[in-house]
């Protein structure tokens, strides 16, 4: 399961901390609460209602920003809270079901079923083979959108497709390290990646092994200090991240 | 419509949120140009460069690039683009070729491999622009001026027949300004490419450029920068009280010419 999230984190973050889109991921993640607990409280599986309320709120965001003129950021603080309340609104109407409400916030490695392994596998199975397919096209929409329009990338349905995995690996990835901290794991391995190289294909690849450090050594620490995992990896993670920035101007 | 015009413009008027921005516009534009269009700040330069590229539509008149609508041929990679100076993000990982490759990609269905004619195609228009020895250096970090040259060589690489640029002497000193004009010329010598530009600086293009356009809102003045521009065109353009300094190759120090 790290093996899996290592790679789809390592490679998502490289286009969501690149398209600056950083506080979207938070504010998708936060809006999962608002799907799961739609989906207990009308008895479908938390994956399929907190997906769908994803890019649900995803697509509203949009049409708010567009339509409403709005900046992004007040979208998306708007609407990430109203899904968290209303989150908390639909566990209150559910009284009699104990809600592992920690586990859905912080992760929890022991909950992940083999349905959740099976998910991310298939995630996986679609992400890459975009990524791949589309990769230079990506890269140069993130890198000038204008020019890439002109020169034929259709960066309309690319940008709609990014979304669309953005709001499937967010949710692919609440059980295991939480909803306040899946933000984290999006803007964290291209961080530390951009402390390694100037190429991309080595920020990826840091990123990656980066990400696959500090889920398996977060796995493994929270083991022994028997703490929430998803908080484990994210202090260790970020401890790394600060640590190779000092380095990085000490070495400078 | 006679075979070497490139674009043509008949009686185009523009709207951005409800204000008419551009007013009955007519522009011909032929292949193996170098045409400037300037004017001051607000008068409609970028919004023709958009209605030119296909992201604007008028909601009168007629625009065609090529021969065809701006929209259609948005995907050919006949017209090269480089926008109002750089708001690239100096992070950004990306050396010289990965930013020259991209516009080879966007012409590639998924998963197209760059073929040596490819590769070739690379090389030779970053040896247009002098800039084949910087091709594993570090996008960020060159100066304004060798950024500039880069992006001219993405835009080469897709072989377009058209060069659009914005503003593209911003940022860059009086030294880079004259090189960079010098390769527009060789661009359109040796290469066969209509250049269109956008520029608020009157006195530094007139002396590169083959037509000139003057755009306050309306087309004030067409023609060539030799021809004597009209001083009523040029007041309904930048406005009463300027003072116009002449450059051309031959002089030696600026003289103030009224008009």
């Amino acid at each position: 399961m790290s093996v899996l999230l290592s790679l789809l984190f390592g490679l998502l973050s490289f286009f969501i901390v690149m398209r600056k889109m950083a506080f979207l991921g938070a504010g998708i993640a936060h809006t999962a609460f608002g799907g799961v607990a739609l989906g207990i409280l009308l008895g479908i599986h938390p994956f399929f209602s907190s997906l769908v309320f994803c890019l649900l709120s995803a697509i509203l965001i949009g049409k708010l920003v567009k339509y409403g003129n709005i900046s992004y950021d007040i979208g998306i603080g708007i609407l990430f809270s109203f899904a968290m309340a209303l989150g908390a609104l639909f566990i209150a109407l559910k009284k009699e079901y104990t809600f592992d409400l920690s586990g859905y916030l912080f992760g929890n490695i022991l909950g992940v079923t083999g349905f959740d392994l099976l998910l991310a596998s298939v995630t996986l199975l679609l992400f890459v083979p975009f990524l791949t397919a589309f990769f230079q096209k990506i890269l140069f929409m993130t890198f000038e959108e204008k020019v890439a329009r002109v020169s034929g990338v259709k960066t309309d349905l690319l940008d709609t497709v990014l979304l669309v995995f953005l709001a499937l690996i967010i949710v692919v990835s609440i059980k295991i390290v939480g909803i306040i901290l899946v933000s984290a794991l999006v803007v964290l391995p291209t961080s530390f990646g951009l402390l390694l190289s100037k190429d991309y294909r080595k920020v990826i690849t840091g990123g990656i092994v980066y990400t696959l450090c500090i889920m398996i050594g977060g796995l493994l620490l929270s083991y022994y200090l028997d703490s929430p995992t998803g908080a484990t990896m994210v202090v260790a993670g970020t401890s790394i991240y600060f640590l190779g920035m000092i380095l990085q101007r000490m070495f400078r | 419509m006679d075979s070497n015009v490139v674009v043509s413009m008949s009686d185009v008027w523009v709207q951005y949120n409800h204000t008419v921005v551009l007013e009955n516009i007519n522009l011909t534009i032929r292949e193996k140009e170098i045409v400037s269009i300037v004017g001051p700040n607000g008068a409609g330069k970028t919004t023709l460069l958009d209605t030119i590229l296909g992201f604007k539509q008028p909601f009168r008149g007629e625009v065609r690039v090529l021969e065809k609508e701006p929209q259609k041929i948005q995907n050919s990679g006949l017209v090269g683009y480089l926008p109002q100076s750089s708001q690239h993000d100096r992070r950004f990982p990306v050396n010289v070729f990965d930013v020259v490759v991209m516009s080879v990609h966007a012409q590639k269905s998924f998963w197209g491999r760059l073929t040596a004619n490819n590769k070739k195609r690379i090389r030779e228009a970053l040896e247009a622009v002098e800039m084949v020895d910087f091709k594993d250096h570090h996008f960020g970090s060159l100066s304004g001026g060798q950024q500039q040259r880069v992006l001219i060589a993405r835009a080469l690489a897709m072989q377009p027949r058209i060069l659009i640029l914005d503003e593209p002497s911003t940022g860059l000193d009086a030294v880079a300004q004259d090189a960079f004009y010098h390769l527009l010329q060789n661009l359109r010598d040796k290469e066969g490419l209509t250049i269109i530009m956008v520029s608020h600086d009157i006195g530094a293009v007139s002396s590169v450029v083959d037509q000139i356009a003057c755009l306050n809102r309306k087309i004030h003045f067409h023609g060539k920068p030799k021809d004597c521009i009209p001083s009523e065109a040029l007041e309904k353009v930048f406005g009463k009280n300027i003072h116009f300094l002449v450059h051309d190759e031959h002089c030696e120090t600026c003289e103030r010419r009224p008009w």
